[in-house]
């Protein structure tokens, strides 16, 4: 699929990001550079900070008529959040993603974007600053792992297993206290689960056909939207909790990604069982 | 049998230069060949480990010729490696590659220990990251240190204590039975946030560091545990098997959990493993 805003120029940027203001930060924090916003365990650092600017301002240069939306930019302006749903072509944008690995020096972290165009993601980029490379899509065209010299790798989700063989991720927290002691009880029937607490590694981790689920319930489009686009592209079946797609304007509804239906069907019947 | 500083210095080195050479080149660059299966789908060896186990063993051998070596790849091929670490004399414990599977995944959380036993004492550990060649030290009655590639160094201090429903941690319940799995993973909700990091060296060297509150294992592999446990304690924290007793080198099971302080201990033992 051709677009105005050319994938491999855009995973460009986010490496330049990278290398400029996230890297040299990483395990270097002082205390004044990292910040709680809504509470102790929701962090800003300045490494998001600056990346998100140097994100924007590129941007703003290379592609004028797409709106910026980045997580540090919403934090500020909420009101921008609502400009995606109607928006002809936008850019979404999480300059660090895993802020909380970030400052706690675990290397587990990305920087992630997605193109959005008229309601629906068209091409999804996660950059890993630690191994330098990328998991990327544009829709139709397949999932890939690309290096910086070039080379590429197709992207497959792994084959289906049985529920007890399932090795997944599960993000547990944003969910009602109640329901989170259930699910969590739950996954007890499940191989084994994993939380990196990062959703650019966990969704790098499945389209590379290494576990079998991902679920979540906080829906920010900056966590989800390049990852789901990418693990479609791999081969997943991705819906919300009712069935339904996944779309760029949906915040909450829950999302459980899989590499078939039958898996899909399974996990919701006997896991996630919200 | 003591070690020295400049036993210290040499088994950093040998750790650093094993990384470098067999684990960070195979790194996203595993064939299908060199990752296989030991006990399940989750549970690999891959050519980096027994490379790397084979680097250190050998460095080990030469310098230390009378000392017992244990790491996994020992252990398959002579199951008595880890009751001998009760009274060895002195022992090496080699992780050459900590969190295989995440390894194996291409995720760069994963770690290379080794801890240094004398008379069923662990009285150093070093957990490295090969990634970015940092390197946490810890020596019995000295504090546990992290040192940047950079060679800067700063002393680690374990959390603060908090109250249960503000505590950041993760228990590995993979290898519970039920009903202590079920039990426990349900429990995990009275904690703030969980994490599950599949790799111990992380684990433990972010709980020393105060980034975690807490964590919690109930297979007790000497190689996944007595590095950690060791920096754990030396950056101020309170570990003990689920019984309340010490955890020492050679024993596998009971059950493990790392907390802030021996208070924070005893909430996590009743609250989240329970019974």
């Amino acid at each position: 699929m051709t677009t105005a805003i050319d994938t491999m120029t855009l995973a460009d940027l986010l490496r330049q990001a990278a290398k400029a203001e996230i890297l040299p930060r990483f395990r270097r924090l002082g205390s004044r550079d990292v910040r709680a916003k809504t509470e102790a365990t929701d962090l800003v650092t300045e490494a998001d900070e600056q990346a998100e600017r140097m994100l924007k301002a590129k941007a703003a240069r290379l592609w004028p008529e797409a709106l910026f939306i980045g997580e540090e930019s919403v934090s500020a302006d909420p009101a921008l959040l609502h400009k995606l749903d109607g928006a002809d072509l936008a850019i979404v944008v999480d300059p660090v993603d895993g802020t909380f690995n970030f400052a706690s020096g675990i290397p587990a972290f990305g920087v992630m974007a997605s193109v959005v165009s008229k309601g629906e993601t068209i091409a999804g980029i996660i950059y890993d600053p630690m191994g330098d490379d990328w998991v990327m899509a544009e829709k139709g065209g397949g999932a890939w792992l690309r290096r910086p010299d070039g080379e590429a790798e197709r992207l497959h989700t792994a084959a289906p297993v049985a529920l007890d063989q399932m090795v997944g991720m599960a993000s547990t927290g944003y969910l009602p206290q109640e329901k989170r002691a259930v699910i969590l009880g739950n996954l007890a029937k499940v191989r084994f689960l994993t939380n990196y607490r990062c959703a650019a590694h966990e969704y790098r981790t499945f389209a590379g056909g290494h576990v079998h689920y991902l679920m979540y319930n906080k829906l920010m489009p900056w966590d989800h939207l390049a990852g789901t686009l990418i693990s479609q592209e791999a081969g997943a079946y991705a819906a919300r909790f009712d069935g339904s797609p996944y779309l760029p304007h949906h915040l909450d509804g829950g999302l459980l990604i899989t590499p078939d239906k039958a898996s899909w069907d399974v996990l919701r019947r006997e896991v996630f069982t919200v | 049998m003591t070690i020295s500083d400049t036993d210290i210095l040499f088994l950093g080195e040998c750790v650093r230069q094993a990384a470098q050479a067999e684990i960070m080149p195979r790194f996203r660059n595993l064939g299908a060949a060199d990752v296989q299966e030991k006990t399940s789908a989750t549970d690999l060896v891959t050519q980096a480990d027994l490379l790397a186990e084979h680097r250190i063993t050998a460095a080990l051998k030469e310098r230390f010729p009378a000392a017992l070596i244990v790491g996994e790849e020992a252990y398959d091929a002579d199951k008595s490696v880890v009751p001998a670490l009760a009274d060895a004399e002195l022992a090496f414990v080699i992780d050459p590659v900590d969190g295989t599977f995440n390894f194996a995944a291409g995720l760069p959380v994963f770690g290379t220990m080794l801890a240094v036993t004398v008379r069923g004492e662990t009285v150093a550990g070093i957990i490295h990251d090969p990634v970015l060649g940092d390197t946490v030290t810890a020596i019995k009655g000295a504090g546990a240190f992290l040192t940047r590639q950079d060679r800067q160094s700063s002393k680690l201090k374990v959390a603060e204590p908090a109250a249960l429903n503000q505590m950041v941690g993760g228990i590995s319940w993979g290898h519970m039975d039920e009903p202590d799995r079920s039990r426990t993973c349900a429990n995990m909700a009275k904690a703030r946030m969980t994490f599950a990091f599949n790799c111990s060296a992380y684990e433990y060297w972010m709980v020393a560091s105060g980034k975690l509150h807490f964590i919690g294992h109930s297979k007790l592999m000497p190689w996944d545990h007595l590095a950690g446990v060791l920096a754990h304690q030396e950056a101020g924290g309170h570990t003990a098997k689920f019984d309340g007793t010490p955890y020492r080198p050679g024993e596998i099971s009971g059950g493990i959990i790392s907390a802030p302080d021996r208070e924070s201990w005893q909430t996590i033992r009743r609250e989240i493993i329970g019974r």
